[in-house]
């Protein structure tokens, strides 16, 4: 996936793995530790507002019992009592409740008759049981729990019994609440932010310091712990040890306080719910700052890395392919700058080291070359410089001998012209020894070329060829005939050397057949033309039919003729394969030979002949 | 018809040479009228002081001190002389000097040794104004 990117991209990808998992260890770190603090920290506080709400549970308890005291102490209130008069009773119950406020008094005579109850329940069995043990001479504070429909009410109770002044005659009893609901948890949390308070009883929230209205949750959707509860109704008080996260994850502290009655039973339970949200907060927004934080220092961490990889990497790496580029389009003196001795360095260092080779090979190969060109022109200018000296002399040699032969200069015998004839042909054979020397190197230094032409008529060639050899037949009875295919196509090659071809083959013809007939047939054979020369003279061993292509080779027979150089068929042969042709031939000895020469129509030009 | 007949001029520093070409040309076609110069030096002059203007220029190549380019250049520039063919006579005959000559503007070259069963038909092609190329 990441093959086709670049190196930067690379390492950059690779720095920001690494950054995101230095980011995910941090943020772990952070959170554990802000969690052990706020653990720390919430405990604290639970322990603090247990101790609190404990104290205050106490106070209240003792105030109601001091204002139970206090009234019934009171003489017009025994009086009053004692006279059994609900009104007086309840002039001075009000009266006194103006200043306490109180959520409940009730008294009763000396049998158990209500005389006043500021708030009438719907059952009153514990609070009876409360009044007849006052009325019994105890006096005692405890909790009451008045189930009601749909709701229970939790109070703490003072109760006394109201005795005549000196002669301890128990006249009544008086019974006291303050019911613990919303607003008196509320005096309890005093305000507080983020502590809420919920009293528990069987499990349900029969009062809170919240105006939620539901009996499962008390705040931030944390329900009371069942174990919690149930510990704290052993007389326990149960500080939850791990935090507890609220909805949005704020996390809380929790503690289950046993609200101890009279009578040793703790079926009250208050629950306390510290809520740390200070911390929570404080922790997001350093998780936050963090992150930001992290982000930055990524960006410019991969800012200076790519800078760096650009600098120490990318720009010398670009430099070598472009310099590599360079030399391959053959500047070969050019190199790359050296700025560094890290590994890029060394590349660079090797890089140009291996330019220095491949320049001095360049100029080696330039100088061997050169060279061989240079040779090349010396061997043609040799070549030429030879033909011209040779054909100079043998000019005045071949015509002035030819001309003495003729008598141009005077009478000659005929003994004399038969020597001065003799001395004319082996003059003109030196001549053509000379060209077929002349041909064949240069054939075999690559520098014989062709003089291409379009449109070459292959059969006006033939007739001319088999034109000029009649001169050849003259002293002998042979007869040369031709049998030419009509609309030959036309070919592409040098007019003059296919002619060379075709006269060097019907001039061996003429040569060895001594009296008979030559046939020269042309024609097309699919992409080729072929010239087909035979012969009725002496024939060639199959032996020799390779052979007699080679240079400066002939056979027995071709050496007792005498003439020739051995070089004719070999010529032949090349000219026809810088034509992409062939030359071959056919024969058995004693019965005449067929050499044949096939030019193709469609002509792939070797321009110089290996 | 004496302005009908032909006048060769032929310049060439090989003795035989010239012993070759102007016997040919007189006492095997039976010219009359044969011209020869033995050297290049002072060419133009020797132009000058011709009698009688040539219908055919044999040069020789390899000469010295003026080869058989420079002295064609100087008939070409020659006014009086335009018109007449101008014929390589050599022995320098490969592909590539053949190719020079045509380039440098001769109308014709004849090959050394010069071919007795060839040369009349060459020369009466060059006599008819034609190029001849055919070296062999």
């Amino acid at each position: 996936m990441l093959k086709n990117v670049s190196l930067a991209v690379k390492l950059n990808i690779l720095v920001l793995l690494v950054v995101a998992l230095l980011l995910v260890g941090v943020i772990f770190l952070l959170i554990q530790n802000t969690r052990n603090l706020t653990q720390e920290i919430g405990g604290e506080r639970i322990i603090a507002e247990v101790n609190i709400i404990q104290s205050r549970l106490t106070e209240v308890e003792s105030e109601i019992l001091v204002d139970t005291n206090f009234v019934v102490n009171s003489f017009n209130f025994i009086s009053a009592v004692g006279n059994r008069s609900p009104i007086q009773t309840e002039d001075i119950v009000n009266t006194v409740n103006d200043s306490l406020e109180l959520d409940d008094i009730k008294v009763v005579d000396g049998d158990g008759r209500t005389l006043v109850d500021t708030q009438e329940d719907e059952d009153t069995t514990n609070e009876d049981n409360i009044l007849s043990r006052a009325l019994r001479g105890q006096t005692l504070t405890t909790i009451l729990i008045e189930e009601g429909s749909g709701s229970t009410q939790i109070s703490l109770v003072a109760a006394s019994p109201i005795t005549s002044s000196g002669m301890g005659n128990i006249l009544g009893a008086v019974q006291m609440s303050r019911h613990i609901n919303t607003a008196f948890l509320q005096t309890l949390v005093f305000g507080q932010d983020g502590v809420y308070i919920g009293v528990i009883y069987q499990d349900d929230i029969v009062a809170r310091s919240t105006l939620i209205n539901n009996q499962s949750v008390l705040i931030n959707g944390i329900i009371p712990d069942k174990n919690s509860v149930s510990s704290a109704q052993n007389g326990e008080v149960v500080i939850t040890p791990h935090l507890i996260n609220g909805e949005g994850g704020v996390p809380h502290t929790v503690a289950y306080v046993p609200v101890l009655a009279e009578n040793g039973t703790t079926d009250v339970v208050i629950m306390i719910v510290v809520e740390l949200n200070e911390i929570f907060t404080f922790q997001n927004t350093t998780l936050l700052n963090t992150i930001l934080i992290f982000f930055m220092l990524s960006l410019f961490a991969l800012a200076i890395i790519y800078i760096n990889i650009y600098r120490t990497m990318i720009q010398p790496l670009e430099k070598l392919r472009t310099t590599s580029q360079t030399i391959t389009n053959g500047r070969y003196d050019e190199r790359v700058p050296i700025t560094t001795t890290d590994e890029v360095g060394q590349l660079a260092l090797s890089f140009n080291e291996m330019a220095i080779a491949i320049q001095q090979r360049e100029a080696s190969l330039q100088a061997a070359r050169e060279q061989a060109e240079r040779a090349d022109k010396v061997k043609s200018m040799f070549l030429a410089s030879i033909s011209h000296e040779l054909r100079t002399p043998l000019n005045a040699i071949i015509n002035l001998t030819k001309f003495v032969g003729l008598g141009m200069y005077g009478d000659v015998n005929d003994e004399q012209i038969d020597i001065l004839q003799r001395v004319e042909a082996r003059s003109k054979h030196l001549l053509n020894l000379i060209n077929d020397v002349l041909d064949i190197s240069k054939i075999e230094s690559g520098s014989l070329e062709l003089f291409v032409e379009d449109n070459v008529k292959i059969d006006e060639i033939t007739l001319s060829v088999i034109d000029t050899a009649q001169s050849l037949i003259v002293d002998k009875q042979i007869e040369i005939h031709h049998d030419i295919q009509e609309n030959l196509p036309l070919l592409t090659g040098d007019a003059h050397r296919i002619g060379q071809i075709i006269l060097n083959l019907l001039s061996n013809a003429c040569k060895f057949t001594d009296k008979g007939t030559i046939n020269v047939q042309v024609y097309q054979d699919g992409t080729e033309v072929i010239i087909a020369i035979t012969d009725s003279g002496c024939g060639i061993s199959a032996d020799n039919h390779e052979l007699i292509f080679k240079p400066f080779r002939q056979t027995h027979e071709g050496l007792r003729k005498g003439e020739g150089t051995g070089l004719g068929l070999p010529i032949s042969r090349r000219l026809a394969e810088a034509h992409s042709g062939r030359v071959w031939v056919e024969s058995i000895l004693g019965h005449g030979a067929t050499f044949y020469v096939a030019l193709p129509i469609e002509t792939q030009l070797v321009v110089t002949i290996e | 018809m004496q302005e009908l007949e032909p006048i060769f001029l032929y310049v060439e520093n090989d003795e035989l040479s010239r012993e070759v070409m102007k016997t040919l040309l007189t006492r095997g076609l039976g010219y009359q009228q044969v011209m020869i110069l033995e050297t290049s030096a002072d060419f133009e002059k020797q132009l000058a002081s011709l009698d009688i203007k040539p219908s055919v220029i044999f040069l020789d190549i390899h000469m010295e001190p003026l080869d058989g380019f420079d002295m064609l250049r100087l008939i070409q520039q020659n006014i009086e002389y335009e018109g007449i063919p101008i014929v390589a006579v050599t022995a320098s005959v490969m592909n590539e000097e053949v190719r020079k000559l045509r380039e440098q503007g001769f109308d014709g070259v004849i090959a050394k040794p010069l071919d007795y069963d060839t040369f009349p038909k060459a020369l009466e092609r060059i006599l008819n104004g034609e190029q001849v190329w055919k070296t062999k």
